[in-house]
């Protein structure tokens, strides 16, 4: 008789076991085991060089950890990099190639850039856009976009191939007061409606008091707290070592998104 | 001007120039929109610099076994030319591993194998002069031999530009998509090493199916001049293909008939054409955007 636990039949949407990471022989990551549920909001905190976007990479599958394991709902990384959206810190792309919104979003959708962009994607990638409040920039080149505008139009794109879990990291940076309070408003409505995940490296304590259930807080690559926030928001070492000097729209900016 | 198409057209050998001509520059024109998209192209000029090396070592072999000693001349350098295809590939696969794996930046790797098979290719020659091997017609190695194609070579040469067509349409959307950034395209299932790969010996390739037409020093201006053209106007991949592509097989028509008009050089006709239509190019562009600028402010 063949067993099935349930921990077969629903496997978390993110576990980490015993992640170790060094790179040219310097370790930047120290045994990071954590698990999260399907429809939590984890928010990855910590300064700057403790580890969370090479953390964030890892669980993407786009580098390899030197020891231990992620899980993605119960699938390896590069498995499950279909259901899986991101949007990066540093927008890395080539500013001189003439890549329009829509062609980005094509491209994600088609795992290949697209030669001309095909009606029944285009509807797709307005859908997207209209999620976030974009649809006007569908036509327009990136380079044409502002950082908030970049980061909508980034979000569009890995939303608009329905993921189950979506990765953000420090999506938040350049974004101006207003534009926090709608993207995170659109984030809280997608967990919440959609029971999306979502993981996000941010500094703002804005963000993780609106959105997170669970925080993890890294410091030197080591997992130094992880829990939920009105747990670890009461600790002073936690909220200095992740949030001061970098939290400057928590003052301009208030009350939870209704989206 | 009906009379002396009429009269071109009556030449075999122009014929096949102008069929051959214009497959290969479609080739390398398309070709050339990935590795300018993906800012390497500096990368045609030095697999066609690894070409004379690969050439001139696969003449060194040949003399060295006795294969082609019988007629030289351009009979050898063709063959030279399709056999060293293969080598010429295997060293752009060699390039984009040692970039990979040494971290290196793209001009870096070529700065080192461009003078590296350069010299390879002065020694081989300088060994092969040693033998009782005749001569390799090096001017035509250097700058073509379009009017020398025969039927077999522009078989060959139609074979492998369609392929490099199908290929850039194809595999090449992928190319372009780890060109626009590899992280993204790895998270939508891109195999951003195999395309890398693929860009280096694809590129070699195109490079080698060119050198019968244009020569190696000529080359790499059928990578550059119809991509950097396209690239001007900005449009999406498709476009700038078609427009590549469109731009390349009309020079090459042209840069012939200029050539046989005035009975100047092939190859430096075709570079030059290119050179002025490329001008003519963003001279338009400029007053288009000049005038698209006036419009915008007055409304």
């Amino acid at each position: 008789m063949t067993v099935v636990t349930e921990n077969a039949l629903f496997p978390p949407a993110l576990e980490a076991k015993g992640v170790s990471l060094a790179i040219a022989g310097r370790p930047v990551l120290h045994d990071v085991s954590f698990r999260i549920e399907r429809g939590d909001f984890l928010c990855i905190c910590g300064s700057n060089g403790a580890g969370k976007t090479m953390f964030t990479k890892v669980l993407l599958g786009l580098i390899e950890p030197t020891l231990g394991s992620v899980s993605l709902g119960g699938l390896t990384p590069k498995a499950g990099r279909r259901k899986t959206g991101y949007v990066p810190q540093r927008k890395n792309f080539d500013r001189l190639f003439p890549a329009k919104v829509v062609e980005v979003i094509a491209a994600h959708l088609e795992g290949a850039w697209p030669l001309f962009v095909r009606e029944t994607t285009r509807d797709k990638a307005a859908a997207a856009l209209r999620l976030v409040g974009a649809e006007q920039h569908i036509d327009k080149e990136l380079r044409e976009l502002s950082g908030g505008e970049l980061q909508r139009a980034f979000l569009a794109r890995a939303l608009a191939a329905e993921p189950d879990l979506l990765v953000l990291d420090e999506p938040m940076a350049g974004v101006d007061a207003k534009g926090i309070h709608d993207m995170t408003a659109l984030l809280d409505h997608l967990v919440r409606q959609r029971g999306m995940t979502v993981v996000m490296v941010t500094h703002s304590l804005t963000v993780v008091e609106r959105c997170a259930s669970k925080i993890l807080f890294m410091q030197d690559g080591h997992v130094r707290a992880f829990g939920p926030p009105a747990e670890l928001l009461q600790d002073e070492h936690i909220r200095e070592g992740a949030f001061t000097g970098h939290d400057h729209e928590h003052a301009i900016t208030s009350g939870r998104g209704d989206y | 001007m009906l009379s002396f198409l009429a009269e071109i057209l009556a030449q075999d050998f122009m014929v096949r120039a102008l069929i051959g001509g214009a497959l290969v520059g479609v080739a390398c024109a398309m070709m050339g929109v990935l590795v300018v998209q993906r800012g390497i192209t500096f990368v045609g000029d030095g697999l066609a610099h690894t070409m004379f090396g690969s050439a001139a070592l696969i003449a060194l072999f040949s003399a060295l076994l006795g294969e082609f000693n019988r007629a030289g001349g351009d009979d050898d350098f063709a063959r030279f030319i399709w056999l060293a295809l293969p080598v010429n590939v295997t060293v752009g696969l060699a390039m984009a591993w040692v970039r990979r794996t040494g971290k290196l930046r793209g001009d870096t790797v070529i700065g080192i194998f461009f003078p590296v098979m350069f010299a390879a290719g002065v020694l081989a020659l300088a060994l092969r002069r040693q033998t009782e091997a005749p001569p390799v017609n090096m001017e035509a190695l250097l700058f073509g031999s379009v009017l020398g194609m025969t039927k077999t070579d522009l078989m060959v040469t139609a074979a492998g530009a369609v392929a490099i067509a199908i290929l850039v349409l194809t595999w090449g959307r992928r190319i372009a998509y780890a060109a626009f950034d590899a992280d993204l395209a790895a998270m939508s299932g891109v195999r951003v090493a195999l395309a890398e790969y693929a860009l280096f010996g694809l590129s070699a390739a195109v490079v080698a199916v060119s050198a019968r037409l244009a020569g190696i020093v000529l080359v790499s201006s059928l990578l550059a001049i119809p991509a950097g053209a396209a690239a001007i106007w900005r449009g999406s991949y498709g476009l700038q293909l078609l427009f590549a592509a469109v731009f390349a097989a009309a020079s090459v028509k042209t840069g012939l008939m200029i050539s046989y008009a005035i009975d100047a050089p092939c190859g430096a006709m075709i570079v030059l054409t290119m050179g002025v239509l490329f001008t003519a190019s963003w001279v338009l562009k400029e007053l288009v955007s000049l005038v698209k600028g006036g419009n915008d402010a007055r409304s």
